[in-house]
C-alpha cells in the first residue's frame, strides 16, 4: 500500500511540472514583466524607471531562464524561473505583487473556506441521495416525472441568482441572518449558514439527478433481479444492493474534490464577504496580482492531484473487486 | 399428482406498443416435482413467461390477459407483500449469467443470509455451509467469506443454486443455467440440479435453447415460437416423435450431422502449414513487481490443412483457440513461430508483400452483431475489401461481383441498399461471409461463426459455409467449443486445453478412438439427446 | 454596407455546419432514426422550437451592417464607425430613444424624484418619460390599453400561424406527416409555434410603446439589452464547443486507436491541463490577454472590433480549457471500439490506419460527440455570467446577462430596489438554459445506448 502510494506520488511530478512550465509561459512568456508593469502603474506617462523599480520590488527583474551576470548554480538561481515558479515545489509562493506574504495569507484563510465547503458538500449529499432514492423508490411514476422536471429547472437557474436571490430574501427582508461578513469561533455560524444553504440549494438540482441516473443504472441490471427473487422488499434491495453498489462511484466522486473544499468556492465567498480562498482568489484576479493567481493555480494543482491520490486509495477500501486483486 | 402450477391463456405486451403482443396465450401445467422444459429460440418469449410467473417482469411490459395459479392462487391478484412471502417460501429462479446475477460488493455469506431471511436460527452460519456442501462446494467454509468476482463461472452458478434452494422452494425457474458454462461445467451443473430435484424433490422450470440439455432432465417439453406454445408433451413422446414440423426441424437442427466427401489430395502443398507457434502477453506488472510474468495464451501448437479441407480447434474458453485465429490474421502480436500460408511464411513478409497477399485468407467473426459496422451499408461493407485488396476491378466487375455473391449466400440484391440493423443475425452472418467470399480467399478462417445463432439458423449457415467448400474449393479453419457439431463438417481435429494442444489427428480418431484423458471428458460432457 | 465581425463569421460557419449536417442526417436512415426519436417526443419538440427562435434570433443579431453618412464638406459618403445588426433594424420602435436613467416596467414617469424648475419654482417630481408610456395607441387608460395591444398581437398571430398552416399542413410541402408521425405531435408544434410567435409579437407591440422590461441606470431599455445578450450566450455555447472538437475528437481518436506512446503524451497532456482548476485556468488566460489589449490598443479598430474580439478569445479560451473531458470519453470508446469485431475485420483486410479511424471509428463515436455538445452548451451559457461577474467574461460594453447580473448587484441594494434587470436577465437565461437541458435530456435518452428509456 505504501508503495502504490508512493508509486501515485512519483507519477504526480511531471504533472506538476507540466503545471508548472504552463503557468509560467502565461505569465512571463506571453506579457514580458515590462508590460505587466506597464499595466499595474497606468499606460500613460510612465517612465522607464519607475517600470525598473516596480519590478526590482517584485524581483521580476532578472532574465527568465539563464542569468548571464552570474556563475555556477547561481546562474540559474537568479532567475524569474528559479524564483517564481521553481520554489513553488518547495511551498515557497513568496509574496504577492502588494508585498503580503502568499503563505502566510493562504494559511489564515483556507478555513474560512473549508467551514462553508465541507458543510455545504456533506448536507448537500445527504440531502441529494435522499431525494434521489426518493425518485427512484418511485420511478416511472408521474413523482419522478416531475421530480426530475423540477430538478431540471432548479439546475437552469445561475448560482448567481440562487445568492442575490437568498440575499436578498433571508437577510434584506427577513432579516434572519447577517448579509454578509465573518467571525471567528462560534460567531461564525450565523454568518456561514446562509452561504450554506445556498450551496446546497443550487447543487439539488444537478445532484438529485446525478444520483438518481447513478442508481437507475443499478438497478437495471441483474443481481437486483436475483435479489428480489429471494423475495426481499423493494426498500430492502434499494438499500442493501443498489445503494451499497452505488455508493462507490458516489464516494470516490466525494473524495476527489474533497482537498478542494479548501480553495472554497469563489463567487459564494465574494458575495457573502467569506474571507476565504476563494474570495482571496477573485480579489487577486480583480486587481490583477498575478502572484496571488500563479500560487493559487500551482495549490489548486496540488489539492486536485492528491483528490486523485485519495480517490484510487479509496476505491481499494470499498470495492472488493479493487481491494482483493 | 397434483397441478403446482397453472399458466392460463397468459398475455404480454409492452405498454409503449400495445397494440402487438409479445406472448400470446400461453397455457402449460406443472405438477409437483416435475421437470418441465420451455425450449424456443432467442426471441420466442420463453424468459419473459418465467418472469411473469414469478412476477420480475421490467415495468415496460404489461400483463394484458390470463392468470397464473401457484397453489390454488392466482399470482396475479396477489398483493406485492403476498408475492414476496411466495418468492421467499415457494419459488426460486437462477439465472444464465451468474457473473452478472451476484451482488459484486457482497460477500457470499451476506447474500446467502438474505435468502434465509424466515430463518431466525442462531446456527445460520452452520446452515448456510451445509447447504453450499450440498451444492458440491467442498471448501464451504472458505468460500462463504469471498466476493463474487473470486470466483470461477461454475463455482458462481452453484452458489446461486445454493441461494435459490436455501429455502427449499417448490418450484424453481432455471433461466438458460448452462449456456454461459463451458461444457464440462455444464455437465457438473446440470448433473447437480438433476441429483438436487430428486433430493428436494422440487419442480423445475427450465428454460434453454439447447435440446440435448432438456432431454437430459425434463419430464415435459414446451415448445414456443414468437410467443406462442408450439407444442407441449411428455419429453419421452418428444424425442421419439415430435408432431409438430417445428418442432422436427429444431431436433433434426440439434442433431446436425453432413459428412462431407472430401478427397484430401496427400500430395497436394499446405494451405495453412503453423508450426511451434507461440504467443505470450506479458501480464499486466502489478505494482512495482520487477519480474515481468506471461500469459501463455498460445504455447507451442503445430498443424497444418490441406486444401479443400476443414481443420478444427476445440477447446473451452480461454484454452487459446481465439488467439490462434489472431495471430493468423494478424491481430495479435507472435512471440515466435511460424504460419506459412501457400507456402508462404507471412511473419516474414513485408506489409506491403502482405497488402497482396492478403486476399488468400481471409475470417468469419463470431458475433455476427459486432462485426459489420451500423453505420455502413451492407454494399458498402461487402465492397470495403474488395475495393482496397483488388483495386484492379472497375467498377462494373465489382458490382458484378457483390451482385453474385449476395445471391450465393441467399440473400436478395435489394440487401445491398440497406443497412446491418435490419436483418436477423443470420442474415447478418451470411454478410459477414459475403464480405470474405468475393476475395476468393483460399483459407477461411471461422471463429465460432454459429455459437451465438439460433440452432435452426445455425445448421443453415453450416449448410452454406459447406456448399461453398464443395463449390471452390476452399479450405476452413474451424474454432469452436462444440467438438460434438466440429466432428460432423472436420477432417481433423485439434484439441487445446490452456493455450496447448493436447491431441491432433483425424476426426474419427479422435472421437472414436481417443486415449487422452482431457478429450475424453470433453466428449462425455456434451450433452447428447437422450432417448 | 455589410460588415463581418470575427465572431460573425464563425457563427455562420456553425449555422454553415449544421446545415450540412441536417442534410446528412436526412440522407442517412439509421441517424434519422435516432434523430426521429427527439421529434417523437413531446419535450423534443417544443424545446427544439423555442431553441430555434433564440438561434434565429442570435443570427439576426450577427449579421451587421454599417451606415453609410454624407459628409458635406468632401461630398463623399463615409461609413460611420457604429456597426448595426438586423436585429436592431427589425426592433428598432424598442430601442430607437432612451430615458436619462431608471423607470419601472410599464411605468409613464422615471424612478427617482428630480428637482425640476416649474413656474421658477424648484419641484421635486418624477418627471414624465419622454418617448415611451405615455403615447397610447389604443387609449388613453394603461390598463385598458394593454389589454388591447394584446388583443391585437393574439390576432396577428392567429393570422400568421393560420398562414403557416396552410403552407405547410395543408399543402403538405415539406412532407410534414413524416416529419412528427402524428396529429398530436404536430398540435404540439403548432401549439409552441404559437406561443412563440405570440410572446414575439406582444414584446414588439408593446415594448414600441412601454419600457416592458424598464429601463437601467443611463435609460436604455431593458428588453433591448436582454434580446442582444441572446447573441452572446448562444456564441459562447456553441463557439466553444466548435473550436474545442477538432482537439478532443483527433486527439481522443489517436490516443485511443493508435495507443502506445502517442496515448501516453495524449494522456499526459489533458491530465495537466485537468489537474488546474478551470477557474483558475481561464482566469490566468484572460489576464493574461487583457494586458495584452490594454499594452497594444492601437491593434483594435474600435470599441466594437475590440468586443468582439475579446469574446472570440473568451470562446477560445474556454475551448481550450473544456476539451478534456470529451477527450477523455472518445479515447475511452476508440480503445473499445479498437477491439470490436468489425474494425478487427477491416484490419484483416489490411487497410490503414487512417481510413479505419475515417470509415469506423468516427462515424461510431458521433454519438458521443453530439450529445457533449447539447450538454455542455446551457453549462457554457450559465458559465458565461460566472465569468462575467468575476471581470474575466465578455467586456465590459458587451452587451450579455452576466454583465447586466453584474450591474443588478448595485442595483439591488438601491431603496428602493431597482429589480427589473435582474429580472430580466432571470427569464431570458432562465429560459434558453432550460430549454437546452430539456433538449439535451432528449438528445442523450436518443443517442445514448445506456440512457434508461422508461419514459416515452
Amino acid at each position: 500500500m505504501i508503495k502504490y502510494i508512493l508509486k501515485r506520488l512519483i507519477y504526480a511530478i511531471p504533472i506538476l511540472i507540466g503545471v508548472n512550465l504552463l503557468t509560467f509561459t502565461l505569465f512571463f512568456v506571453v506579457n514580458s514583466p515590462e508590460e505587466v508593469a506597464r499595466l499595474h502603474l497606468g499606460n500613460k506617462r510612465v517612465t522607464q524607471e519607475q517600470i525598473i523599480s516596480w519590478n526590482e520590488e517584485r524581483g521580476y527583474n532578472n532574465p527568465l531562464f539563464y542569468n548571464t551576470d552570474e556563475k555556477g548554480l547561481n546562474a540559474f538561481k537568479e532567475t524569474i524561473f528559479y524564483e517564481k515558479s521553481f520554489k513553488l515545489f518547495l511551498f515557497e509562493f513568496g509574496l504577492s505583487d502588494s508585498g503580503r506574504d502568499i503563505k502566510y495569507d493562504i494559511k489564515q484563510r483556507m478555513w474560512p473556506s473549508l467551514a462553508i465547503a465541507l458543510p455545504s458538500l456533506l448536507v448537500g449529499l445527504f440531502i441529494n441521495i435522499t431525494f434521489a432514492l426518493f425518485f427512484v423508490y418511485f420511478r416511472s411514476t408521474k413523482v419522478d416525472y416531475i421530480g426530475v422536471i423540477f430538478c431540471v429547472a432548479l439546475m437552469s437557474i445561475s448560482s448567481l441568482f440562487y445568492i442575490i436571490g437568498g440575499q436578498y430574501l433571508i437577510s434584506k427582508l427577513m432579516h434572519l441572518v447577517p448579509i454578509s461578513g465573518y467571525a471567528h469561533g462560534y460567531e461564525a455560524i450565523k454568518f456561514l449558514v446562509l452561504p450554506v444553504i445556498i450551496s446546497v440549494l443550487y447543487g439539488i438540482g444537478s445532484g438529485t439527478r446525478w444520483y438518481r441516473s447513478l442508481f437507475l443504472e443499478e438497478i437495471e441490471k441483474d443481481y437486483v433481479k436475483t435479489a428480489k427473487s429471494k423475495g426481499l422488499s423493494e426498500s430492502a434491495v434499494l438499500f442493501n444492493h443498489v445503494f451499497k453498489n452505488a455508493l462507490i462511484p458516489i464516494l470516490t466522486g466525494i473524495v476527489v474534490i474533497l482537498p478542494l473544499l479548501f480553495l472554497g468556492s469563489l463567487i459564494v465567498e465574494s458575495f457573502f464577504g467569506i474571507p476565504g480562498l476563494g474570495s482571496y482568489t477573485i480579489d487577486a484576479i480583480q486587481s490583477q496580482d498575478f502572484a496571488i493567481v500563479r500560487a493559487m493555480v500551482f495549490l489548486g494543482t496540488i489539492l486536485y492531484i492528491s483528490g486523485l491520490i485519495l480517490t484510487d486509495i479509496s476505491y481499494t477500501l470499498v470495492d472488493p473487486r479493487v481491494r482483493l486483486k | 399428482m397434483n397441478d403446482l402450477l397453472q399458466v392460463k391463456n397468459l398475455c404480454l405486451n409492452i405498454r409503449s406498443h400495445a397494440e402487438e403482443e409479445i406472448l400470446k396465450d400461453i397455457s402449460f401445467t406443472i405438477k409437483e416435482s416435475e421437470v418441465v422444459s420451455l425450449i424456443g429460440e432467442s426471441g420466442s418469449g420463453k424468459s419473459l413467461t418465467a418472469l411473469s410467473i414469478i412476477r420480475l417482469l421490467e415495468a415496460s411490459c404489461k400483463i394484458s390477459n390470463g392468470e397464473v395459479i401457484f397453489a390454488d392462487k392466482n399470482i396475479f391478484n396477489l398483493k406485492e407483500k403476498e408475492m414476496r412471502e411466495i418468492r421467499k417460501k415457494d419459488i426460486s429462479m437462477i439465472f444464465q449469467e451468474p457473473m452478472r446475477s451476484l451482488n459484486p460488493v457482497m460477500s457470499i455469506r451476506e447474500q446467502l443470509r438474505e435468502a434465509y431471511i424466515n430463518y431466525k436460527d442462531v446456527n445460520l452460519e452452520h446452515e448456510i455451509i451445509k447447504n453450499l456442501i450440498s451444492v458440491g462446494i467442498n471448501d464451504a467454509k472458505r468460500v462463504i467469506n469471498l466476493y463474487p468476482h473470486q470466483l470461477s463461472g461454475g463455482m458462481k452458478q452453484r452458489v446461486m443454486i445454493a441461494m435459490a434452494i436455501a429455502c427449499k422452494p417448490k418450484l424453481l425457474i432455471a433461466d438458460e443455467p448452462t449456456t454461459s458454462l463451458d461444457v464440462t461445467i455444464q455437465k457438473q451443473v446440470l448433473d447437480l440440479l438433476i441429483e438436487l430435484k430428486e433430493k428436494l424433490n422440487m419442480a423445475i422450470l427450465f428454460i434453454t435453447h439447447d435440446l440435448a440439455v432438456a432431454s437430459q432432465i425434463s419430464d415435459r417439453i414446451v415448445v414456443m415460437k414468437n410467443g406462442k406454445v408450439i407444442e407441449n408433451c411428455e419429453s419421452k413422446l418428444f424425442f421419439q416423435n415430435p408432431k409438430e414440423l417445428y418442432s422436427k426441424s429444431l431436433l433434426v437442427s440439434s442433431k446436425y450431422n453432413r459428412k462431407l466427401i472430401t478427397n484430401i489430395d496427400n500430395n497436394d502443398e499446405d494451405v495453412l502449414n503453423i508450426s511451434n507457434l507461440k504467443v505470450y502477453f506479458k501480464e499486466k506488472n502489478k505494482f512495482l513487481d520487477r519480474e515481468k510474468s506471461y500469459i501463455k495464451a498460445v504455447d507451442d501448437i503445430s498443424f497444418l490443412i490441406k486444401p479443400s479441407s476443414t481443420h478444427a480447434i476445440v477447446g473451452e474458453s480461454g484454452s487459446g483457440k481465439t488467439t490462434i485465429a489472431k495471430a493468423i490474421m494478424g491481430l495479435t502480436q507472435v512471440t515466435s513461430g511460424n504460419i506459412k500460408i501457400l507456402n508462404k511464411d507471412i511473419l516474414k513478409m513485408t506489409n506491403f508483400e502482405k497488402r497482396d497477399f492478403r486476399k488468400h485468407y481471409q475470417m468469419v467473426f463470431q458475433d455476427p452483431f459486432s462485426s459489420l459496422n451500423p453505420r455502413m451499408r451492407v454494399g458498402a461493407i461487402i465492397k470495403e475489401g474488395l475495393c482496397f485488396l483488388k483495386p484492379e476491378l472497375s467498377n462494373t466487375d465489382t458490382n458484378k461481383i457483390l451482385y453474385d455473391v449476395i445471391k450465393n449466400v441467399g440473400l436478395s440484391k435489394d440487401s445491398l441498399n440497406k443497412y446491418p440493423h435490419q436483418f436477423s443475425g443470420g442474415q447478418r452472418q451470411r454478410i459477414a461471409i459475403a464480405r470474405v467470399l468475393v476475395l476468393e480467399p483460399k483459407l477461411l478462417v471461422c471463429d465460432e461463426p454459429t455459437s451465438s445463432l439460433d440452432v435452426t439458423v445455425q445448421k443453415q449457415v453450416l449448410d452454406l459455409l459447406i456448399d461453398i467448400q464443395e463449390r471452390t474449393k476452399i479450405s476452413y479453419l474451424f474454432i469452436s467449443h462444440d467438438i460434438k457439431l466440429i466432428s460432423n463438417i472436420s477432417d481433423t481435429i485439434s484439441v487445446m486445453y490452456k493455450g496447448k494442444m493436447v491431441e491432433s489427428g483425424s476426426t474419427f480418431d479422435i472421437i472414436n478412438k481417443t486415449k487422452n484423458e482431457y478429450t475424453k471428458k470433453l466428449l462425455k460432457s456434451v450433452p447428447q439427446i437422450k432417448i | 454596407m455589410f460588415t463581418f465581425l470575427l465572431t460573425d463569421i464563425f457563427f455562420y460557419l456553425i449555422i454553415f455546419s449544421l446545415c450540412i449536417y441536417i442534410n446528412y442526417v436526412r440522407k442517412t436512415p439509421d441517424i434519422k432514426q435516432t434523430w426521429s426519436h427527439v421529434f417523437k417526443n413531446k419535450t423534443g419538440i417544443i424545446s427544439s422550437v423555442v431553441l430555434s427562435f433564440f438561434m434565429l434570433t442570435a443570427l439576426l443579431d450577427s449579421i451587421h451592417i454599417k451606415d453609410k453618412l454624407y459628409n458635406e464638406n468632401t461630398d463623399q459618403y463615409i461609413y460611420t464607425s457604429e456597426i448595426k445588426s438586423l436585429l436592431d433594424i427589425i426592433i428598432l420602435p424598442i430601442h430607437k430613444n432612451s430615458e436619462k436613467s431608471y423607470s419601472a416596467p410599464f411605468s409613464s414617469h422615471l424612478y427617482s424624484k428630480e428637482t425640476i424648475k416649474i413656474n421658477n419654482k424648484d419641484k421635486r417630481i418624477y418627471p414624465k418619460l419622454l418617448h415611451k408610456g405615455n403615447h397610447n395607441k389604443f387609449s388613453e387608460k394603461n390598463s385598458y390599453n394593454i389589454f388591447l395591444t394584446t388583443l391585437f398581437s393574439f390576432l396577428k398571430t392567429i393570422f400568421i400561424i393560420f398562414l403557416i398552416y396552410v403552407f405547410i399542413f395543408y399543402k403538405k410541402i415539406f412532407k410534414t406527416k413524416d416529419f412528427f408521425y402524428s396529429a398530436k405531435l404536430n398540435k404540439i408544434f403548432l401549439g409552441s409555434l404559437f406561443s412563440m410567435i405570440f410572446v414575439i409579437m406582444l414584446f414588439y407591440d408593446l415594448g414600441s410603446q412601454y419600457y416592458v422590461l424598464g429601463t437601467d441606470k443611463v435609460g436604455e431599455d431593458v428588453l433591448y439589452k436582454s434580446i442582444k445578450s441572446i447573441r452572446t450566450g448562444i456564441l459562447i455555447g456553441t463557439l466553444t464547443t466548435i473550436v474545442m472538437l477538432p482537439f478532443a475528437i483527433f486527439l481522443g481518436i489517436f490516443a485511443g486507436y493508435i495507443g502506445g506512446f502517442v496515448d501516453d503524451i495524449i494522456q499526459y497532456i489533458y491530465t495537466t491541463l485537468n489537474s488546474i482548476p478551470s477557474v483558475l485556468l481561464i482566469a490566468s488566460a484572460i489576464l493574461m490577454l487583457q494586458v495584452y489589449m490594454t499594452n497594444n490598443p492601437l491593434e483594435f479598430e474600435n470599441i466594437y472590433e475590440r468586443a468582439d474580439l475579446r469574446l472570440f478569445f473568451l470562446c477560445m479560451i474556454l475551448g481550450l480549457t473544456s476539451w478534456t473531458g470529451l477527450c477523455r470519453l472518445l479515447r475511452g470508446e476508440s480503445m473499445k471500439l479498437r477491439e470490436v469485431e468489425y474494425v478487427q475485420a477491416s484490419q484483416t483486410f489490411g487497410l490503414s490506419k487512417f481510413s479505419i479511424i475515417v470509415r469506423h471509428i468516427i462515424p461510431n463515436i458521433m454519438h458521443i460527440v453530439i450529445i457533449t455538445v447539447v450538454l455542455d452548451f446551457s453549462a457554457l451559457v450559465l458559465a458565461e455570467a460566472v465569468l462575467s461577474y468575476v471581470n474575466i467574461g465578455v467586456d465590459p460594453t458587451t452587451y450579455s446577462w452576466g454583465n447586466m447580473i453584474n450591474a443588478a448587484r448595485l442595483e439591488m441594494s438601491r431603496e428602493p430596489i431597482v429589480w427589473w434587470s435582474l429580472f430580466s436577465a432571470f427569464l431570458f437565461m432562465f429560459m434558453l438554459v432550460l430549454f437546452a437541458n430539456l433538449f439535451s435530456d432528449v438528445v442523450r435518452d436518443a443517442f445514448d445506448p445506456r440512457a434508461n428509456k422508461n419514459y416515452e
